[in-house]
């Protein structure tokens, strides 16, 4: 990505040329996926009347508090400073955008991601991490197999409940999962996605689409009695939801290319 | 003899009985978080029964689409109604359950409590979270909470 290139100061008592406040504000577009929950900045060169109520000074303290060490941020980006730096730096960093590196900036996708391998125990007995899914939603199975105790829903749960969001009511029902967040258009890297049919449906997380567009691979719970993924048509998926506090329009959805059920690799 | 005789019969005959309902008591837990739920699915769907499995159907759904990996089935499931708290009372019933290939249904054993919805094609299965233990705490909310249904509702959450 390019460079942030500077002539005078910009922020709370700093220069603040329009050019150069154009160019903080292109450059944190850039880096929105690592200052949650900063929205897209206008692209106007104007700071605020009072600048300590603009969004681009949010967004500058933001990253200072995360990428500067600074305890205390001053909402200015000084020519050559520690700030316009670690700018340049994170933005020359491969990976630093989401597109290219999504997961280490959803914290959903990390913990879903971990949990992979988890299985059902056939017979009676019950997987004791399966349970602790079935808790997240309020779901009283105590049998980890089976149609009637389907936990993908639960899975999605659990997994939300650990990065702090509260789960959907009646979260065990895969379709209860269509009221959470914000609805979003198209899937992206992390969004939830639903699919129905008459008695139930299924809820998992998006990771990738085939490389003809016509298939998405999907991360989710109960995916063959284990969480995996798994690829599955793109037109049995309805709705696809987000966090709230994510502008998911930077958001892109790679190509899938590591190993899935039922998939070879994709190229 | 006679008097024997019909007093195994009768013997006979309630012990029967109670094999369809006999559950253990669920715990404090459990019957927290079923009756939370149990009165929230009838209020949500048109039927409602404690039932016994007698047997079961399945039927592939061919793929409509030319994706090679997908499937469903529907598993046509046939019980005795045991008692009835929401719906049409009736001694037997047929639901449909779809489900993907391959998944078993897996219900308890004994009797248990169901809430279905219904289409043109009949009753079937709302999803997770419509099985209910047979405890007879839940046996008697779920008469409590069916008495105060609306017969005229016409809209059912769980079956949208």
């Amino acid at each position: 990505m390019k460079n942030l290139t500077l002539t005078g100061s910009v922020g709370i008592k700093g220069i603040n040329k329009p050019n150069d406040i154009r160019a903080v504000q292109a450059s944190l577009n850039q880096l929105l996926n690592l200052i949650p929950p900063t929205q897209k900045l206008a692209v106007d060169g104007k700071l605020s009347l009072r600048p300590e109520n603009s969004g681009t000074i949010a967004a500058i303290k933001r990253f200072q508090q995360k990428f500067a060490g600074m305890v205390r941020p001053d909402g200015r980006i000084d020519v050559n400073g520690k700030t316009h730096r670690k700018i340049n730096e994170r933005l020359r960093k491969p990976g630093a955008h989401l597109t290219t590196r999504p997961s280490s900036f959803l914290p959903w996708m990390v913990t879903a991601n971990r949990e992979i391998g988890q299985a059902e125990v056939a017979g009676k007995k019950a997987n004791p991490k399966i349970l602790e899914y079935f808790k997240a939603s309020g779901f009283w199975g105590a049998d980890d197999s089976g149609a009637s105790n389907a936990w993908c829903a639960s899975f999605v749960a659990w997994v939300m409940k650990q990065s702090g969001y509260k789960p959907v009511a009646k979260a065990y029902r895969a379709k209860q999962w269509t009221v959470f967040g914000q609805k979003i258009n198209a899937p992206v890297y992390g969004a939830i996605g639903i699919k129905s049919r008459k008695g139930g449906g299924h809820v998992a997380f998006v990771v990738g689409r085939s490389s003809d567009g016509k298939h998405l691979f999907m991360l989710g719970g109960n995916q063959e009695d284990r969480v995996q993924v798994k690829r599955y048509p793109l037109n049995v998926w309805h709705t696809f939801v987000f966090p709230r506090g994510y502008d998911t329009s930077t958001m892109t959805l790679p190509v899938y290319t590591k190993p899935a059920f039922n998939a070879g690799r994709e190229d | 003899m006679q008097k024997q005789s019909l007093l195994l019969i009768l013997i006979f005959f309630f012990s029967a009985c109670a094999g369809h309902t006999r559950q253990n008591p669920l715990s404090e837990n459990q019957f927290a978080l079923q009756s939370e739920a149990i009165v929230d699915a009838i209020a949500n769907t048109p039927y409602s029964a404690l039932i016994r499995i007698t047997s079961l159907n399945r039927i592939d759904i061919p793929c409509t689409e030319k994706f090679d990996d997908y499937s469903e089935q529907k598993i046509i499931c046939h019980a005795d109604v045991i008692e009835t708290y929401r719906g049409e009372i009736q001694k037997n019933i047929s639901y449909v359950m779809y489900v993907e290939k391959g998944e078993e249904p897996n219900f308890p054993e004994t009797a248990f409590i169901i809430t279905l919805c219904k289409s043109n094609e009949g009753f079937y299965w709302p999803g997770v979270g419509a099985i209910f233990s047979a405890d007879i705490r839940l046996r008697t909310l779920a008469k409590e909470i069916s008495k105060q249904a609306e017969n005229k509702q016409m809209i059912f959450e769980d079956c949208e």
